[in-house]
C-alpha cells in the first residue's frame, strides 16, 4: 500500500512521538482496567492503581463476576448478544432487499420515498426513545426482548448505505445474465447480489450490531427486569450498588471492574478482525 | 398485508411511467419493487413514524390528578419554551458541543492527513490501536474512566496529590463536562480517522502531483488540496457529531452517581427526559419536549449545511 506522499517522505520524529503519545492515551484506561481486573476491593482502593498488587487474584475475581447472583452475568452477556445479534441480522436483511429494490428497479414514489429515508438519518435516536417506551408500552411489549430487537431493525444509514454500494458493485449485466441463465428474483438476490455485497452488508452489520451492543437510553427505559437486561445496563447496577452499598450488601467494586473487562473482549476481537470489511463499506458510505 | 397495502397506493402498473427503461421488459412483475421494499418501509412505519406520530398526539393532551385527561393544544410546547430546566440543560449541550466537535474533527483530520502524508511508520498499526475505543460501549467507558476521575481509587488523584495538587477533582462540576469531553475524544476519533482516511485515500494521486512538481509542502497541500476535496465526509461527520451531541445521555448518566452533586438529573436534555419519564408522571409533557429537542436537531443540521454551503459558494 503506497502512502498520498510526495515523493519520498521520510518518517518524522515529531509524528511518530505524537502517534506514540495518542496510542498511549488510548491505551491508559484499557491497561487500568486490566491492571485492576486483578486486584480484590481493599486493594483497589490500597495500592497504585497503574500498577499490580502483590497478591493478583484474576482467576478468582473473574469466578467472582461469573457466580455472583446465580452467574447472572453471562445471562447479561447471552441478552447482550443475542439482542445484538438478531437486531443486526434484521437490520442487514430488511436493508439489504430494499436496497437493492433503490439500486436496480423503478418503481412509483422512488425519490420520496429514499428522501424520506435519508430524513430520518437525522432523527436523534434519543429523542425517539422516550416516543418508542410510549409505543412499545401501548403494543404490550415491555420487558421482552422484543422491545429493543424491533425498533433497532430499522437502519435508515443501513438503507442508504446498501443502495450506494449495490449500485456501485453489482453491474446489471451480471443479473441479466443470472435472469437469462433462468435465476429467479429471489436466487439473484440471495447469492449473485449478496456475494458481490458482501462488504457491505458486513459493514451494516457491524454497525447494527455496535449500535444495539452501545445503546443504553432505550434499554434503560424498556427493560427493567434484571434478567433481560444487556450487560450495560447489568453493570452500571452493579457500580450503583458498590457506591451506595445498602446495609448488608456486598461491596462489588471488584465485580465491576473484572466484569467490564470481560464485557469489551468478544468486540474488541470481533472489531480487530472484521475491520478490513468495515473500512471498505465506510469508503463507499463517506465517499458517495 | 402491508405488500398489498403499498400497492394500493398506485393502482397502475408502476413501471409504464417509469420510461423508456428496459428494466421494464425484465421477466419478474411490476410489483416486485414494492415486496422487496415492503419489510423495511413497515418496519419503519411502525417503529420510527410510529412513534413520533405517538408522540405528536400525547404532546396535545394534559393529565391530572383531577379530571383525567383534556386536550391542551400547545400548552406543553409552551412549557417547554419556558422550562429553565430544560434550556439549562440544553446551553450547556451547546456550548459543549461549540468546544468538543469541532475539537474531535479537526484532532482526527490532524492525525489522518499525517497518516496519508506517510511520515509515519507502521501507521496501519496505529489506525486499528485508536479505533479499538469504538469497539468499546460508552457505559464501559464511562465506567472506566470514572474509576480514572473518581476521587477514592483513582491513580490520577495519587499523582496529583503526590505533586502537591490539592482537591483535585475531575467530577467537580467546574470541569465534569471536560471530563466527558474527554470520553467522547478517546471513544471517536479512531473512528474518524478511519472514515477520514478512507476518504483521502480515494484522492486520485494525479489531482496533486502539478502542486508537488510546484514545490508545494506537505501542510499547503493538506490545507489546499486534499481538505477541500473531502468536504462531503467532512459534512458528513459534522452532522452525524452534531446529531450525537445533542443525544448526550450514557457517560453523564453513568457518571452521575459518582459525582450526583456536579451531574444534576437535568445535566442534559436528554437527561432530563430520561428522568420526567422515570417518574412517570409527565409522558405528555416528555413528547412535547422530545419533539423540540429533535426538531432543534434538524434546525442545526440544517444551518450546519446553509453555513457549509455559503463558504463554498463565495
Amino acid at each position: 500500500m503506497r502512502p498520498n506522499t510526495l515523493g519520498g517522505a521520510r518518517p518524522s520524529v515529531l509524528a511518530t512521538v505524537m502517534f506514540i503519545g495518542f496510542a498511549l492515551y488510548v491505551l491508559m484506561p484499557i491497561y487500568w482496567l486490566i491492571v485492576n481486573a486483578t486486584k480484590s476491593t481493599p486493594d483497589l482502593f490500597a495500592t497504585f492503581g497503574f500498577w499490580f498488587s502483590d497478591t493478583p487474584q484474576l482467576i478468582d475475581n473473574i469466578r467472582d463476576v461469573l457466580t455472583h447472583d446465580d452467574g447472572i452475568f453471562l445471562r447479561w452477556m447471552g441478552n447482550t448478544v443475542w439482542y445484538s445479534t438478531a437486531s443486526a441480522a434484521g437490520a442487514t436483511v430488511l436493508a439489504f432487499i430494499a436496497g437493492y429494490a433503490f439500486a436496480k428497479w423503478q418503481f412509483r414514489f422512488k425519490d420520496a420515498l429514499f428522501w424520506t429515508v435519508l430524513a430520518a438519518i437525522m432523527i436523534p435516536g434519543a429523542a425517539l426513545a422516550v416516543p418508542t417506551f410510549q409505543l412499545l408500552s401501548s403494543l404490550d411489549l415491555i420487558n421482552t426482548p422484543w422491545a429493543i430487537i424491533l425498533p433497532s431493525v430499522v437502519s435508515p444509514f443501513g438503507l442508504y448505505l446498501l443502495r450506494i454500494y449495490i449500485d456501485s458493485s453489482v453491474p446489471d449485466e451480471i443479473i441479466d445474465a443470472a435472469r437469462i441463465d433462468g435465476a429467479g428474483e429471489g436466487r439473484i438476490l440471495g447469492s449473485v447480489v449478496a456475494r458481490i455485497a458482501s462488504p457491505g452488508l458486513a459493514t451494516v452489520f457491524l454497525l447494527s450490531f455496535v449500535g444495539t451492543w452501545n445503546n443504553y437510553l432505550l434499554p434503560l427505559l424498556v427493560l427493567t427486569e434484571t434478567r433481560l437486561q444487556p450487560v450495560t445496563l447489568g453493570l452500571t447496577n452493579w457500580n450503583r450498588q458498590s457506591l451506595f452499598p445498602t446495609t448488608g450488601s456486598e461491596v462489588l467494586y471488584s465485580l465491576v471492574v473484572t466484569g467490564s473487562l470481560l464485557s469489551i473482549i468478544p468486540l474488541v476481537i470481533a472489531f480487530v478482525f472484521m475491520q478490513r470489511y468495515l473500512r471498505s463499506g465506510l469508503t463507499i458510505g463517506a465517499v458517495r | 398485508m402491508t405488500t398489498s397495502a403499498t400497492v394500493d397506493t398506485s393502482p397502475r402498473p408502476s413501471a409504464r411511467d417509469a420510461g423508456p427503461d428496459r428494466r421494464r421488459k425484465r421477466r419478474a412483475g411490476w410489483w416486485l419493487p414494492y415486496v422487496l421494499i415492503a419489510p423495511f418501509f413497515t418496519a419503519f412505519l411502525v417503529f420510527t413514524v410510529g412513534p413520533l406520530l405517538l408522540a405528536l398526539y400525547n404532546s396535545f393532551f394534559r393529565t391530572r390528578l383531577i379530571g383525567g385527561t383534556s386536550f391542551v393544544w400547545f400548552q406543553n410546547y409552551a412549557d417547554v419554551f419556558t422550562d429553565e430546566k430544560f434550556w439549562e440543560g440544553f446551553l450547556r449541550i451547546l456550548g459543549y458541543g461549540a468546544i468538543f466537535t469541532p475539537l474531535t474533527i479537526a484532532l482526527s483530520l490532524f492525525l489522518a492527513l499525517v497518516v496519508d502524508a506517510g511520515v509515519v511508520r507502521r501507521s496501519g498499526f496505529y489506525r486499528m490501536l485508536y479505533f479499538v475505543p469504538y469497539a468499546i460501549p460508552a457505559v464501559v467507558a464511562t465506567l472506566m474512566w470514572g474509576f480514572l476521575y473518581g476521587p477514592t481509587i483513582s491513580p490520577l488523584t495519587d499523582i496529583a496529590s503526590a505533586i502537591g495538587l490539592r482537591g483535585f477533582n475531575l467530577l467537580d462540576s467546574s470541569v465534569v463536562l471536560f471530563s466527558i469531553g474527554n470520553i467522547g475524544i478517546w471513544t471517536f476519533t479512531g473512528y474518524n480517522i478511519l472514515v477520514f482516511y478512507a476518504a483521502l485515500r480515494s484522492i486520485p494521486h494525479e489531482v496533486y502531483e502539478a502542486a508537488v512538481l510546484d514545490g508545494a509542502n506537505r501542510w499547503r497541500i493538506g490545507w489546499s488540496i486534499k481538505i477541500p476535496l473531502i468536504k462531503p465526509v467532512l459534512t458528513m461527520v459534522a452532522i452525524f457529531s452534531i446529531i450525537g451531541t445533542v443525544q448526550l445521555f450514557t457517560e453523564p448518566m453513568v457518571l452521575q452517581p459518582l459525582a450526583p452533586r456536579s451531574l444534576p438529573a437535568n445535566y442534559t436534555p436528554n437527561m432530563y427526559a430520561y428522568s420526567l419519564t422515570a417518574t412517570g408522571q409527565q409522558l405528555n409533557y416528555v413528547s412535547a419536549l422530545s419533539f423540540v429537542l429533535g426538531a432543534i436537531v434538524v434546525v442545526l443540521s440544517v444551518i450546519y449545511l446553509r453555513i457549509t454551503n455559503r463558504r463554498e459558494a463565495d
